[in-house]
């Protein structure tokens, strides 16, 4: 073989036992005979153009770099079918990067796989492998009980609400109806009492009187910042009128709006399975707006819909206080697979511990940044300090996602629940770190450190503490 | 799960509570977010409306849930040693309730 061959096969060697290689002597730090010894075997390894292992082979080439012996599942595996360099290095980048994706260490992944039986083995490989639409469908009909409504979110007894009025749901438009509701009030006392009228006035306050004079000239309605112009008879009775009919609209909009949101979330908590939880932040009529045509686009899209997936919307659900709402967003988090976290214009608190909270269960997390928000792409992909999280069970970094359109969107997720993402390994020369690159976003997901202190440390005290 | 929310029935009231006091010339504390100071607390809790008139002091509580009952006792304890300070509890209305 090539001296160019030869180097290749060392320099994929080295990589496979989770060393970067020194271009002079790619194993020097590894292996453990003596130089004759070791080329005796690579002889009878490296022929003419080709690699001619065995799993013999293969058992001696670990014995020469002081590493336990493969199991025959894990050389059947990666390494049966390997006939020249080529091969060799496709079978180490695929070790490589299923190492990464299952343990964030190639090391440790190299002792994982080999202790277990060959069936433990072939099903924790399978957890990298892709599966077909049927295989998935499959699946989710054994999680589902016998009655268990599937399908889209209006397969699943979801009730729609107007577009409308979907943001009557959130807390900002209680808050409005409550003020509208205040002003109608106080129009009402001040027609009541009309020789009270400047006194009511005063006692109300000159804040809260400009408050209301801003809210009802937001629906055309005149009424004084200060003093009591205008308001005579006549005009107090047609802005009771105007008002009445208003807050009776809204009230009854709001109160339809919310029961359809109560029912939707008691439905959600039993739902059988939950496949993906949406993450959004939602304050104003059109972020509730924006993001329920987000969420029909992804999963009405056609890549999405033959998959029948049960999603929890969060612009279809609707609970009476902050704590049974973030108890049940808990609970969504923690049943679904998958987080799309829509990302919006700014990040909160509550949307940022949900990224958190999914990765830490590590699930992955599909970022979705709308179109013409470059820098909250990159903020997202590159700099975060949330884009990358420990999973709290197994200690491995896992990264975000990020797509930058609905129908990505959907497509990426469609490759996440088939298992379908595909993967490059780089080498970050700055930081030291091996990255595990999904090739569709671009976005790292797994890391593998370089620092051997850190490495240590981080694998010695993480599976202590737990 | 799927009943609507009793804070919106008691934030009625407190409304309408807050109007009755300004008419009557009381000056108005209340737990209306956005349009009046809130009160202070009392024995540790806050009452949802404290209303002022010369030396009296009109303490409303409106209750929103049978679970009240501890602010509820901290009150009258506190208008029992306090003169010229009076406790009204009022119920809202559930079957208004949006």
């Amino acid at each position: 073989m090539s001296s160019e061959g030869r180097d290749r096969f060392l320099i994929a060697l080295s990589e496979f036992l989770g060393e970067r290689p020194i271009a002079a002597d790619p194993l020097s730090s590894l292996r453990i005979s003596d130089p004759w010894h070791f080329e005796e075997l690579l002889v009878s390894v490296l022929k003419n153009d080709d690699v001619c292992l065995s799993y013999e082979r293969f058992c001696q080439l670990m014995l020469h770099c002081g590493r336990r012996l493969p199991s025959p599942s894990f050389y059947e595996y990666f390494f049966s079918d390997v006939e020249s360099v080529e091969q060799f290095e496709d079978s180490v980048a695929k070790f490589r990067k299923k190492a990464m994706w299952l343990c964030g260490n190639f090391r440790y992944a190299y002792k994982l796989l080999n202790e277990l039986d060959s069936d433990a083995f072939r099903a924790t490989l399978r957890r990298t492998e892709p599966k077909s639409e049927d295989e998935f469908l499959k699946e989710r009909k054994g999680l589902e009980s016998a009655a268990a409504p599937s399908g889209s979110a209006s397969g699943s007894g979801i009730e729609p609400i107007v577009v409308e009025d979907l943001h009557l749901l959130g807390y900002v438009s209680g808050k409005y109806l409550a003020d509208l509701q205040f002003c109608l009030e106080t129009v009402r006392a001040l027609r009541e009492g009309p020789a009270r009228l400047d006194g009511l006035l005063e006692a109300l306050g000159q804040q809260n009187q400009a408050r209301i004079s801003s809210i009802l000239a937001e629906l055309n309605l005149a009424f004084p910042a200060q003093g009591s112009n205008g308001l005579d008879e006549p005009h107090l009775s047609r802005l009771v009128d105007e008002l009445t009919g208003r807050v009776q609209n809204l009230k009854a909009r709001t109160k339809a709006a919310r029961e359809i949101g109560l029912r939707n979330t008691a439905r959600y908590l039993t739902a059988p399975t939950l496949d993906v939880y949406v993450a959004t932040s939602m304050r104003a009529a059109e972020d509730y707006k924006e993001h329920h045509h987000f969420i029909a686009s992804v999963f009405g899209h056609k890549l999405i819909t033959p998959l029948k997936l049960t999603y929890f919307d969060p612009t279809l659900s609707h609970a009476n206080s902050r704590v049974t709402k973030g108890l049940i967003e808990c609970l969504m988090l923690r049943r679904a697979s998958v987080t799309i976290y829509s990302a919006g214009k700014t990040d909160t608190l509550g949307k940022d511990s949900e990224l958190a909270a999914t990765l830490a269960q590590g699930k992955p997390v599909i970022v979705y940044v709308p179109p013409g928000e470059e820098d909250r792409a990159k903020l997202f992909s590159v700099d975060h300090p949330l884009g990358l999280q420990v999973d709290a069970r197994t200690g491995v970094a896992h990264g975000v996602l990020v797509v930058r359109a609905p129908d990505q969107c959907a497509r990426v997720l469609r490759k996440v629940l088939l298992r379908e993402l595909t993967f490059r390994i780089q080498h970050d020369e700055e930081e030291e770190n091996f990255e595990l690159v999904e090739e569709e976003t671009k976005c790292v997901v797994r890391v593998v450190s370089q620092d051997p202190l850190l490495t240590h440390t981080f694998w010695t005290f993480f599976h202590r503490s737990s | 799960m799927t009943q609507v929310s009793a804070r919106q029935a008691h934030d009625d009231v407190v409304r309408g509570q807050i109007l009755d006091l300004l008419k009557q010339g009381y000056t108005v504390q209340a737990r209306l977010e956005g349009w009046f100071e809130r009160p202070d607390k009392i024995c540790g809790y806050v009452p949802d409306i404290v209303a002022k008139q010369g030396s009296d002091m009109l303490i409303i509580e409106v209750k929103l849930s049978e679970g009240d009952w501890p602010k509820l006792v901290a009150l009258r304890r506190f208008v029992e040693q306090h003169k010229g300070a009076r406790l009204e509890v009022l119920e809202p209305q559930l079957a208004n309730v949006i």
